[in-house]
């Protein structure tokens, strides 16, 4: 059962496995990285160049949120991808197919099945109703300062705790990847993510975005590709030979290997599903396109990407099962069937280096690294909105704030962001954070999501309905992951977790809806009543796009 | 572009029976293709929850493949699918009446 958090976790991005000692004496060190080092380095090149070139273009809030919301539904489609494609969902799901077969597949399903929803319902809404952050939806017609406030520290939370693991995760990963020190790496991560966002903000965030998501896809489909050469282009010889390898045999191809409680299967799949549609820095991207149209046309492109991306990592594990699994050369002492050196998420690597040789490993390590720094870039931008449009400029200074200022708190939030992730990614190098990435897509699905879908479809929702839904959503998803195992048994070191599954989704998103309902139901107030009636003109723009905010030309 | 001047707008559109038509229109179109797609992703989870051998045979005698793998792919070609018809559809029948409905209220709002 503890696994189930560390297979989220690992396909989010981070991979804190233990033996970074074991593979850099065991790699052959310099013949490994020189190309990989090569490669990051030119990836750096270009999109510092890159950032230069934006910093021109980032001379005001509109451009640094949004990017004047210039993208094409295509670019945006892919920069979507590329958040969404972490580090390791490559690494985490080839890994996971590797040594649990099937069940990767019913992850792959829960992380796809949320993109359709996201097209059909949120799209066109979300571009016509926010401007630069989710909050903007949230505050629409209730409460401003209340709403906003809640939803920019919900958001945060989300942000800072998933910035946090995928600190921690990048720092081993490149230790492992690149012979760099694991302090080192989490420093040019933080410092990358930096330079990028405070002086490109999103026009630099995006391009990084969709360069690295483009790297991705061309090193995922090419080892996926050269994976299935070997069993001449055909699924059931590949599969076939998996299973004659595999230690459970043809058990590869059936469902219970990992996920054996229906409880957290069926929790896991509304934790992703709906956690998805409350991912700040996935919302956040629906404002750079010009119009609804283009919103709906980045989702339907980010489907096609993502899926295909998944699809490939999939195929990537079970090649590794015939091409990693049977090689001595990857297990530590040379025993077939030990332990993985690097762990396994190392494995899509390992394979790299069986099928392609140093070369492929080179690129496909430069691309991991690229990839944790394009997803703390997108975060870390998020989050930097969160603190300088929700809290300071529409909370605390109440709208009454030039653009120049505004952007000028934008900068410093980045730089703040940046340093506390350096600062949080090293102090917190040897702790179990598995648990952060659960905790992080709970909280988005049951505080972010319940309050943004009913505030665009439920004319009933009040600031009341709303404040309660919300933090009765955070404080639930928080409170049933400390006292689950992988917090209360594993990190406070107690003998039985008091709340038995791992995921909280099936329970707390219930739970934030319940409570955003009643209190909205109950509530009678003067203010009630004018949240009410203020939603048939939100939905006139959230329908027809009239009054929704524009693209600038730059 | 002013604030008050869209509020006056909305009002005048939110009784416009082409605006009421349009919006059932698509909201229905909307909650058909959710509903497809939650009802095809939770049939699959619930299975693999509390029937997993249906998933685990083979689709012929003797095949490594399993059915699951077929499932599990095919739904996500018929996730592609419903996604490209949404699109089809969107551009096609609802952008149209959109912008026709937009068109007569355009000078009012200096769009």
């Amino acid at each position: 059962m503890k696994h189930i958090i560390f297979f989220l976790f690992a396909s989010m991005g981070l991979c804190t496995e233990a033996g970074a000692a074991d593979l850099l004496s065991t790699m052959d060190k310099i013949s490994a990285n020189l190309p990989a080092i090569i490669m990051f380095l030119i990836f750096v090149l270009i999109t510092i160049g890159i950032t230069y070139w934006a910093a021109n273009r980032t001379k005001s809030t509109n451009a640094f949120y949004t990017g004047g919301s210039s993208f094409s539904g295509l670019q945006n489609g892919l920069a979507i991808g590329g958040d969404y494609m972490s580090a390791a969902g490559l690494l985490g799901i080839s890994s996971m197919v590797y040594a649990k077969g099937f069940d990767g597949l019913v992850y792959i399903l829960c992380y796809f099945a949320a993109w359709p929803v996201f097209l059909f319902m949120m799209s066109e809404r979300l571009r016509n109703l926010g401007r630069y952050t989710f909050a903007d939806i949230t505050s629409f017609r209730l409460n401003e300062s209340k709403i906003r406030l809640m939803s920019a520290i919900c958001s945060l939370t989300v942000v800072c705790f998933y910035l946090i693991v995928q600190m921690v995760g990048a720092g081993g990963l490149i230790e492992l990847l690149f012979g760099l020190d694991y302090w080192i790496a989490v420093v040019v991560v933080g410092v990358l993510m930096t330079v990028y966002v405070s002086f490109g903000g999103m026009i630099a965030t995006t391009w990084v975005q969709i360069i690295k998501a483009a790297l991705l896809g061309i090193g995922g489909v090419s080892l996926a590709l050269l994976s299935l050469s070997h069993a001449d282009f055909s699924f059931e010889v590949m599969a076939a030979k998996a299973v004659a390898v595999y230690s459970n045999g043809i058990k590869l191809m059936a469902p219970g290997n990992f996920l054996t409680d229906p409880v957290t299967v069926i929790s896991l799949s509304v934790g992703l599903v709906f956690g998805t549609m409350g991912l700040p820095h996935i919302l956040m991207r629906f404002f750079t396109v010009a119009n609804s149209k283009e919103a709906r046309k980045s989702v339907f492109y980010a489907t096609i990407f993502i899926g295909l991306f998944f699809l490939a990592s999939a195929l990537i594990g079970l090649g590794a099962i015939i091409g990693v699994g049977t090689d001595s050369q990857f297990f530590e002492g040379g025993r077939i069937g030990g332990k993985i050196i690097g762990g396994n998420n190392m494995i899509a690597l390992h394979l790299a280096k069986a099928l392609g040789g140093h070369l492929l490993l080179g690129f496909l390590s430069a691309v991991t690294f690229a990839t944790i720094i394009a997803v703390v870039a997108g975060l870390g931008l998020a989050g930097a909105a969160n603190i300088s449009h929700d809290i300071y400029a529409r909370v605390i200074k109440k709208g009454q704030v030039t653009s120049a200022q505004e952007l000028l708190v934008s900068r410093f939030a980045t730089i703040v962001i940046g340093v506390v992730g350096i600062i949080l990614g090293i102090m917190f190098k040897d702790l179990n954070l598995t648990f952060l990435v659960g905790l992080a897509f709970g909280i988005a699905a049951s505080a972010n999501f319940p309050v943004l879908f009913l505030a665009m479809f439920w004319s009933g929702l009040t600031t009341r309905g709303a404040l309660f839904g919300g933090l009765t959503g955070l404080v639930s998803a928080v409170l049933m992951v400390v006292l689950s195992k992988s917090v209360w048994v594993i990190v406070l070191g107690n003998a039985h977790p008091i709340f038995p599954y791992e995921q909280p989704a099936l329970f707390s998103m219930p739970l934030a809806f319940i409570a955003a309902y009643l209190a909205s139901k109950f509530d009678h107030s003067a203010e009630a009543e004018i949240d009410r009636a203020a939603f048939f003109d939100q939905e006139v723009r959230a329908q027809t796009g009239i009054g929704a905010a524009g693209a600038s030309v730059h | 572009m002013h604030e008050s001047d869209n509020v006056s707008i909305y009002q005048k559109i939110r009784r416009d029976p082409k605006y009421l038509e349009l919006v059932k229109r698509r909201n229905f179109f909307q909650l058909l293709m959710t509903i497809l797609v939650l009802i095809g992703f939770y049939v699959f989870i619930f299975i693999v929850a509390f029937q997993p051998a249906w998933l685990a045979k083979p689709v012929s005698q003797g095949a490594a493949t399993s059915m699951g793998i077929y499932v599990g792919v095919g739904l996500m070609i018929a996730f592609w699918i419903l996604t490209g018809i949404y699109i089809y559809r969107a551009n096609r029948v609802f952008d149209v009446l959109n912008d026709e409905l937009i068109h007569n209220y355009r000078k009012e709002s200096h769009l």
